[in-house]
């Protein structure tokens, strides 16, 4: 389409659509008026108040942080906001908290979700989750308590979230190349732990790989992952041999 | 008889030529006159598949060119100069689904040049083989956390906040950031264009197990996205070992929420056009749409220091470059000279850049530049310069803040080597055409 008769189609669209005459008229006064991230903190941290809405004035602020000089005087009071949401009864609203402190590297958020771990009566997220965030943050505090839901936690998210944890731990390949190898294994286990072997020890994931994909009897999704890998690194992948 | 068409956008090192929406140089030339006795006429068409790229064609840089050119070619086989360009609305699927053909009088081919028109696309209208493509070429990038990937991570980091937000740099340092991670997509796979989400609408497909993927169902089970086991991102990694962690907080089958009377939310392309005319009204689109396109997730998308882990960061700021580029083209901003198309007016500088370094026209863009002098980030830039195209010499190894703007050359300057597939070329009213 020739450029001229696209602007006129995008111009008359445009008009419909705003009931605007002129481009430049602001269609909203909203847009002028920009955030009141003040407003945004009394909503978040007003308890008594529906959770959906402080969880919208949460990610309303949380999009006031892209502009970074301008939020600045904010922080300080939003970092306590949020710590406040992360205790909170509403168990969506601390996830997202404890989401956007574990991004903030913030030891509120390490220290509850440690204690969570430790004891689940005090647990304000799931076993899974607490893990996640915690490998976000800081591997090697969640090292131990890692490897303690994986020999005991039978929950295959938690399981994942544990490998994943111990990825960042070189003592822990010879159990990674266990759970990777492991047909009872869950795959997701399976798979987080292949991705840990790769990285932690290549040599030793691509030996493991050309096992896996040479035994007819292991599950055709673990070898697709190792089978993808082997490919992206270079690696020739032993065809599978047929059934005998 | 046979000819030989030339292409300026072409790699050297492969012979294979590129083009966008914007008008570049090509030839044609005589390279077997055999029965000829006088100058031979020649028609350039279109010779690419059917339902692929196509293109247009004139004899000087226009942006109206047409599917055929007459030409009459010396005997002695001297050059003979025409423009050609992408038809705008008519981009490749793949390479060589697009071609230049010269035909002589009876429609007999007396030569080809197979190209692709490479535009960046809506992330949902790609085909299986593009969207397979382009995980391939970051999957490799990525490389598991080992790759040249690391480094886009390591650049878009809270040391370097002043280079890239909340202030007037914002647009022109991502379509930097943008331009060297396409760059390199393409030294993997040259068929690769960046896609972008365009976030005011749904876009389910992507957000599928094959494209970009979701968490579980139950939040409980973690934010980690479960890839179908193949997938090109299975083993993507930054930092040592995180996967991709993100999880939508909308009905990922819709739009995310906008609350346009209140100025918040995923505003749509509407209402972000609507932010005013002029460049320091539109850049206010830093925080609405783009902070809560962002924050439409949980993960390390919502956050400036950890956002660019997740691959999704790209193709969510294809779509805040994009709705610049429209900007600019809907309301003429393409001239860096305007203070309507760039300035620095308003700008609310922090304590250690009251001069705006970084933001200014003719300040050069970290981590491009090189630079560690303050008030740089003080570590060594994660990036080398930028990345060197085959088929544009723009915007060299340190780019300026106004070289960005001006992306198609439509004010006479080197173009980029990017188009989106929506925004056209068009010149100026009685602008320059050389």
């Amino acid at each position: 389409m020739n450029p001229k008769d696209y602007r006129r189609q995008v111009e008359e669209a445009l008009k419909a659509s705003s009931n605007v005459a002129r481009r430049d008229v602001r269609a909203s006064p909203g847009l002028q008026a920009g955030p009141d991230w003040a407003r945004d903190l009394d909503e978040l941290m007003d308890t008594a108040r529906n959770a959906r809405e402080r969880e919208d004035a949460l990610w309303r602020l949380q999009a006031g942080t892209f502009l970074v000089a301008q939020f600045a005087q904010y922080r300080p009071r939003y970092i306590q906001a949020l710590q406040l949401a992360a205790t909170d009864a509403d168990q969506t609203l601390r996830h997202a908290a404890f989401d956007v402190l574990a991004n903030n590297k913030d030891d509120f958020a390490r220290r509850k979700l440690t204690e969570g771990l430790q004891d689940p009566e005090k647990a304000l997220v799931s076993p899974a989750v607490a893990l996640g965030l915690l490998a976000r943050d800081d591997h090697g505090a969640a090292t131990s308590l890692a490897r303690s839901f994986l020999s005991a936690d039978s929950d295959p998210a938690t399981r994942a979230q544990a490998v994943r944890v111990l990825s960042a731990d070189p003592a822990s390949t010879s159990l990674l190349a266990e759970r990777m190898g492991d047909k009872n294994e869950f795959r997701e286990v399976r798979r987080a732990s292949a991705v840990a072997l790769r990285s932690l020890d290549p040599a030793r994931f691509r030996a493991l790989a050309q096992d896996i994909l040479a035994d007819h009897s292991d599950f055709q999704e673990i070898k697709a992952t190792v089978r993808g890998a082997l490919e992206r690194d270079a690696a020739t992948p032993l065809a599978t041999p047929a059934p005998t | 008889m046979h000819v030989d068409i030339a292409v300026d956008a072409t790699d050297p090192a492969t012979g294979r030529t590129f083009l966008t929406w914007c008008p570049v140089k090509g030839n044609v030339r005589l390279t077997d006159a055999s029965g000829a006795q006088a100058p031979v006429a020649v028609t350039l068409r279109n010779g690419g598949a059917q339902g692929g790229g196509q293109v247009v064609l004139d004899h000087q840089r226009t942006d109206s060119g047409s599917p055929q050119l007459a030409l009459q070619l010396p005997l002695d086989g001297s050059p003979v100069e025409f423009w050609v360009a992408g038809e705008f609305q008519h981009p490749s699927l793949t390479y060589g689904d697009a071609a230049i053909e010269a035909v002589d009088g009876s429609g007999a081919s007396l030569g080809s040049r197979d190209l692709m028109v490479r535009i960046r696309k809506n992330a949902v209208s790609l085909t299986n083989a593009e969207r397979d493509r382009f995980l391939d070429a970051l999957g490799r990038l990525n490389d598991a956390g080992k790759g040249p990937f690391q480094s886009f991570r390591d650049t878009h980091v809270a040391p370097a906040y002043y280079e890239a937000h909340g202030l007037p740099g914002f647009p022109p340092w991502h379509r930097a950031y943008l331009l060297d991670l396409e760059r390199e997509l393409q030294s993997i796979d040259d068929s690769v264009a960046l896609p972008y989400w365009r976030f005011d609408q749904p876009a389910p497909a992507l957000f599928a197990q094959d494209f970009l993927g979701m968490p579980p169902a139950n939040p409980a089970q973690g934010d980690v996205i479960q890839f179908p086991h193949g997938h090109a991102l299975e083993f993507w990694r930054t930092d040592g070992n995180d996967p991709i962690e993100r999880r939508p907080h909308y009905n990922i089958n819709g739009a995310p929420p906008a609350n346009p009377s209140q100025g918040t939310g995923v505003i749509s392309q509407q209402d972000t056009l609507n932010l005013g005319s002029t460049y320091v009204d539109f850049r206010r689109y830093e925080n609405a749409p783009h902070g809560y396109a962002h924050t439409s997730f949980q993960g390390p998308i919502n956050y400036v220091p950890t956002a660019a882990k997740d691959p999704l960061f790209f193709l969510l700021h294809g779509n805040v470059d994009r709705l610049w580029a429209f900007w600019q083209w809907l309301n003429h901003r393409n001239d860096p000279a305007s203070p309507d198309s760039y300035s620095v007016l308003g700008a609310q500088w922090p304590s250690n850049r009251a001069n705006g370094i970084g933001h200014n026209l003719p300040d050069t863009i970290w981590p491009w530049n090189q630079s560690t002098s303050p008030p740089r980030p003080n570590f060594t830039p994660p990036r080398g310069p930028m990345p060197a195209s085959p088929i544009t010499t723009a915007p060299g190894g340190a780019p300026r803040i106004q070289d960005m703007i001006d992306y198609q050359g439509v004010h006479g300057g080197a173009l980029l080597g990017f188009d989106y597939d929506d925004v056209p070329f068009e010149l100026p009213p009685g602008g320059p055409v050389s």
